[in-house]
């Protein structure tokens, strides 16, 4: 509408505010991957600012050059895909009926729901429950159960549901689907784009999930990546381990964090722009209602 | 931000007959009720641990009734005191840094012209939600470290380097700052999906009456979008006792404690690490119910002064 | 809507103490049939002649049928476990026993322990436990010293060695203790600060004339001497985020730090009482002392938070002169050093204000918990056998050889005098330089949970010529100290105790930091005093006091 082509101030003003912005927060990540391939000699003299300085990949070569980093990879994985598979099937089954008006029950059902967003167990209450009377510890199921449905998952899911139109419900009765028909023929086709952000939510939340594997995940071998990797991070993983020889050992030290965080958020930052719509769309049917 | 769904014609049927009506899409429910039940109203009652001594593999209620013992044995706590105030330091520094930033930079976004621009800024500024804690938190050691950006920068203007990550006046800086980065884009979708819903009429009429651009905001935008705000601050009013459990798990040591202990870490060293599991129920519990007695007042204030509430 | 809310709120709540009731009585059912508390070795077992294993005083310990235990495996990340590893092999063919292992990274180890402990869901052999007090309560753990008598290698040792004493520091408030804790027939050196010798008698210092009477403050002074020579921004870097040195230098004034800061009390033996050690003027002398080292640029004040990566960097590169370490770090730095005239030394701890004290005094190292688990599954046969099993591998010189050197002939020979020479092709411990395999890594021998415990002979054997000598220097020029009496505290005193500590202590580290780093002045030492006190100090050594002179009579002195 207000199409004068004209610079004023404030557009210049409002345009350099924004340039900050992005250098603000890609500034991190430009300094890591910087970083993660410098000399050893360079990073501890504080040279790396935007650049490699002496440039260097031998840190990503040693640990590449060790299963180890794959294996704690697949892991992450395979929660991911069970997480989601769990997390959406459960979601969308739950929100359907809750998003039905005339169900007189929904109205102790929702609260139900709601009350979790405000009031939980606490972490003891909640590992006794899942370590010990489940009998999760150290398996995939502490993991990948637990979470998997969120109260704001259901809302927002339930909100969606609400706001498809009725009528193609009606058809699907005419033509003679049953209530689980409609579900699966039609409601389930019609809500893609919430199912991917459920699907997206449920991904980086594991993608990004160590804590509850560090209570509930005892063997190492079953760790997420995000768990190795803060062990590198607090240096509890020794340099043989992560496949250096002696000779390596001191010219990777200093650079074996910034790479073991650069390997491990790549995934997320080379989906991202493509998974990034959906987060928002998603965000705005939970929240934008009539 | 559950629908108030009127009621136009009151059901009279009887309960039962309606159940047996809708069975189908009652027994839908089936599962995750009871998933519910297990996994978030279960653990609520393990909260019951608080009052009851807790003795491994007896059972999941503890063996023997205790009464407040715990509960008197913290507020006595200095510790605990400590980490409640810190608590409400992080998280109002935190409230008060950026809910006005998050504002502002959702206006500025709305007043970009050019689409492809716009969408980039977003784009990016996304971004870091998406990252991991534990990168957020290793990210943070890195750039504060002494061979580091930020100290670089202090020493080529011929500061002294500083070392942010042991100094407890540094912490609720960086916690705040990271905070800022983490969340800045992210804050910024609900309000534009609010100024999204503004009626365009209304911007019409007001520059028919010769508005201008921050006319437009101040009077138009910012009341459109004024129900958000206010349900957006009360969650965060709400979670007032809740910082960033692990944020700061990952970046305090010891000679921090002082500024940067919360309840929820101090839970996890007496209760994980220092096997006093009743003792850190009871103040974990004791967490909980002050944020739900928070919520709950937020959402009365919210309802009676911009009739937006969250039940 | 919002009355009909309220309706649904009170729903749930009736749901939940209906759940409530529903639970907890069937939890309580549950447990009714359950384990009966078994009288600790009523004896009658020990003389059952159909025992399907042998075992005894230097027998090898034998199942007829292969059994499994079940046991908490602490993963060092410098020798990875490996399924293939030789030590196990090793030691289901002598033994017939193979172990069902919960391994857990070493970092995570203490929070794992904790958790399977607290939820009753240990495995039955806790290895690498430092300290069990905080489990006694919980009721998951065997009053081992019940069943001591069963086990004759471990029997053997405390007679042999003389190690009643020792053990009485483990007693708890019912006269038992809950750990098989390691046992050394001498202790060992420990930790100290390793030295550029090269440097320091370039800079005039002559560390073997002064070593043997030297206080911390000669110390610094010598170290004064390095940086006026060397020109060096800092003298010392530490590793351990300093906690060793603090350690370590606590003894020599009488106060706690570091890793051994432990409650912070000491006993005094003058006044058979307990003292709050850490807010006293020998605490202020002690961070005095270290305030001084920092002031006068001689230690890195980045000794406190860096990594031990960085620290070491600083000492491969020459950019310090000292930094603590035990001898096989020493070793290991040797290979090291960008000079390669430099000459790695370790010195004899300095002596304080409190003498020349040996700092290892105990014989007694980490140990073994047992699981009630055992007890439960296994019955009091089964457990009898599997103690013995222990008793073998952990205490009889057979098991602890296996564990530290691994199978004769294979990773080691014995020469005519019995002693013990590694393969050449196996690196341990500064022997064997430049070999290709590793006695730990490659074959799973020499790792801390097995081998931490012997004979002096199986001592020395592990020693290289620089150990030994270090490990007389300290025998001969510094004296024993007497060991404090435990504190035997029933479940409720020590939760009570540990609810205070924890806290309190958390302060006193803090503390210490500033203090010493110069964040926080010495000047302000009566606000630091107070608020020790108000941290309750006092509360916890009046309760130590009380239950040591109610329970002293059980020490038997």
């Amino acid at each position: 509408m207000n199409r004068t082509s004209a610079f004023n101030a404030f557009t210049i003003v409002n345009g350099l505010f924004m340039i900050l912005v992005v250098l603000f927060t890609l500034y991190p990540f430009v300094y890591l991957v910087a970083q993660s391939f410098s000399s050893e000699a360079a990073i501890y003299a504080g040279e790396v600012t935007i650049f490699p300085v002496e440039f260097t990949t031998k840190t990503y070569e040693v640990i590449l050059s060790k299963p180890d980093f794959f294996r704690y990879y697949w892991n992450t994985i395979v929660y991911s895909v069970a997480g989601t598979l769990i997390a959406v099937t459960a979601t969308a089954v739950m929100s359907y009926p809750l998003s039905k008006d005339k169900l007189r029950l929904n109205k102790f059902f929702i609260p139900f729901v709601l009350f979790t967003m405000y009031f939980g167990g606490g972490l003891i209450p909640n590992y006794i429950l899942v370590a010990k009377t489940l009998g999760m510890r150290d398996t995939i199921w502490a993991i990948v159960i637990p979470g998997a449905i969120s109260a704001f998952n259901v809302i927002l899911m339930k909100t969606f549901f609400a706001g498809l139109p009725n009528e193609l419900e009606e058809a699907g009765r005419v033509d003679g689907l049953g209530v689980f028909g409609i579900f699966t023929k039609i409601i389930v086709p019609l809500s893609k784009p919430i199912l991917v952000t459920i699907m997206l939510f449920v991904i980086v939340g594991m993608w990004n999930n160590w804590f509850g594997p560090s209570l509930f995940l005892q063997t190492k071998e079953k760790w997420p990546v995000a768990l190795y990797l803060k062990q590198i991070i607090d240096n509890a993983v020794s340099p043989a381990e992560i496949g250096a020889t002696s000779e390596q050992t001191s010219q990777i030290a200093a650079s074996v964090k910034s790479t073991a965080m650069v390997l491990t958020s790549l995934p997320i930052i080379c989906i991202y722009p493509f998974v990034q719509k959906y987060f928002v769309q998603g965000m705005m049917i939970g929240a934008v209602k009539e | 931000m559950a629908a108030h769904a009127q009621n136009k014609a009151v059901d009279t049927t009887p309960l039962w007959k309606h159940v047996r009506k809708e069975w189908k899409l009652y027994s839908f429910l089936v599962i995750p009720v009871i998933y519910f039940i297990i996994f978030k109203y279960a653990p609520m009652l393990g909260n019951i641990i608080a009052f009851r001594k807790y003795r491994g593999g007896t059972n999941f209620f503890g063996s023997e009734w205790v009464g407040f013992t715990y509960f008197e044995m913290f507020m006595k706590d200095p510790t605990f005191w400590r980490a409640f105030f810190n608590d409400l330091n992080l998280s109002v520094s935190y409230l008060v840094v950026k809910f006005p930033i998050t504002l502002l930079f959702a206006l500025l976004l709305n007043e970009l012209r050019r689409i492809k621009w716009k969408k980039f800024v977003q784009t990016v500024s996304y971004l870091p939600h998406f990252i991991s804690m534990v990168i957020v938190a290793g990210m943070i050691k890195e750039m504060v470290s002494l061979t580091g950006p930020i100290n670089n920068v202090l020493a080529s203007l011929g500061f002294d380097k500083i070392s942010f990550i042991s100094l407890p006046e540094w912490f609720p800086a960086l916690y705040v700052t990271s905070g800022i980065w983490q969340s800045l884009g992210w804050g910024t979708i609900l309000y534009l999906a609010a100024m999204t819903g503004i009626n365009p009429a209304l911007y019409e009429a007001a520059k028919i009456d010769g508005a201008n651009r921050f006319r437009l905001a101040m009077h138009v935008t910012i009341p459109g979008i004024l129900p958000t705000v206010m349900v957006l601050l009360i969650l965060d009013i709400g979670s007032i006792l809740g910082s960033n459990f692990e944020k700061i798990l990952l970046l305090y040591n010891p000679l921090t404690y002082e500024t940067a202990d919360v309840i929820s870490t101090y839970v996890y060293r007496m209760g994980i690490t220092g096997s006093n599991f009743s003792y850190a129920t009871a103040v974990g519990l004791f967490e909980g119910i002050i944020g739900l007695i928070l919520v709950t007042i937020a959402n009365e204030v919210s309802k009676r002064t911009t009739k937006s509430s969250l039940w | 809507m919002k009355k009909l809310s309220k309706a649904a709120f009170m729903m749930m709540l009736a749901l939940m103490v209906v759940l409530a009731a529903a639970c907890s009585s069937s939890e309580n059912e549950g447990a009714l049939g359950n384990k009966t508390p078994v009288s600790g070795g009523a004896g009658t077992n020990g003389a059952d002649a159909a025992e399907d294993y042998a075992f005894g005083e230097d027998q090898t310990f034998r199942s007829g049928e292969p059994v499994t235990y079940s046991m908490m495996y602490s993963d060092h990340e410098n020798y990875p476990t490996k399924e293939d590893w030789r030590l196990w092999s090793a030691i289901k063919e002598k033994t017939n026993v193979s172990f069902d292992l919960s391994i857990t990274a070493r970092t995570e180890y203490e929070n794992q322990k904790s958790l399977l402990v607290n939820s009753g869901d240990a495995p039955y052999i806790i290895p690498k436990t430092y300290d069990e007090s905080a489990f006694v309560a919980s009721g998951q753990i065997v009053p081992v010293s019940d069943w001591v008598q069963y086990m004759p290698n471990y029997m053997k040792a405390v007679k042999d060695w003389g190690m009643e004493e020792d053990l009485k520091a483990k007693l708890r408030e019912d006269g038992k203790y809950y750990v098989l804790p390691g046992m050394w027939e001498v202790a060992g050196g420990g930790y100290s600060y390793i030295i550029r010798k090269d440097v320091f008698e370039a800079a005039g210092v002559d560390v073997l004339g002064q070593e043997a009477n030297w206080t911390y403050e000669d110390f610094a002074e010598a170290m004064k001497k390095i940086k006026e020579h060397t020109g060096a921004k800092y003298v010392f870097s530490d590793q351990f985020q300093g906690n060793s040195t603090l350690s370590i230098a606590a003894v020599q004034y009488g106060v706690t730090g570091g890793w051994g800061i432990s409650n912070g009390s000491v006993y005094d033996h003058e006044k058979q009482q307990f003292v709050f050690a850490n807010s006293s003027d020998d605490f202020k002398n002690y961070l005095g002392y270290f305030n001084k080292l920092v002031k006068d640029g001689i230690m890195d004040p980045e000794s406190f938070t860096q990594e031990d990566d960085t620290a070491r960097a600083k000492f491969f590169k020459g950019d310090s002169f000292v930094i603590n370490g035990n001898y096989q770090q020493l070793s290991d730095f040797k290979s090291k050093m960008q000079d390669p005239n430099s000459e790695l030394y370790m010195i004899t701890q300095p002596g304080g204000p409190k003498g020349m004290l040996q700092i290892e005094t105990s014989r007694l190292e980490n140990g073994i918990m047992i699981s009630q688990n055992a007890l439960d599954d296994l019955g009091e046969e089964g457990f009898i056998k599997m103690l013995r099993f222990v008793d073998w591998l952990w205490y009889s010189n057979e098991g602890q050889t296996l564990s530290l050197w691994g199978v004769e002939g294979e990773t080691y020979d014995l020469d005519a005098n019995g002693n013990i020479a590694l393969k050449p092709d196996i690196y341990y411990n500064g022997v064997n330089e430049g070999a290709t395999k590793q006695l730990n890594v490659d074959y799973g021998f020499a790792g801390g949970v097995f081998a931490y415990g012997g004979s002096t002979k199986l001592k020395m054997s592990k020693m290289t010529e620089g150990e030994k000598d270090y490990f007389n220097r300290i025998l001969e020029t510094r004296e024993p100290r007497k060991l404090a009496p435990p504190i035997m505290a029933t479940p409720e005193e020590s939760e009570q105790m540990n609810l205070i500590s924890t806290p309190l202590i958390d302060y006193v580290k803090t503390m210490t930091l500033k203090f010493i780093t110069g964040q926080e002045s010495l000047d302000n030492w009566s606000n630091y005093t107070a608020q020790v006190e108000a941290n309750g100090s006092k509360r916890y050594t009046d309760m130590a006091n009380d239950i040591f002179q109610k329970t002293k009579s059980l020490l038997g002195n």
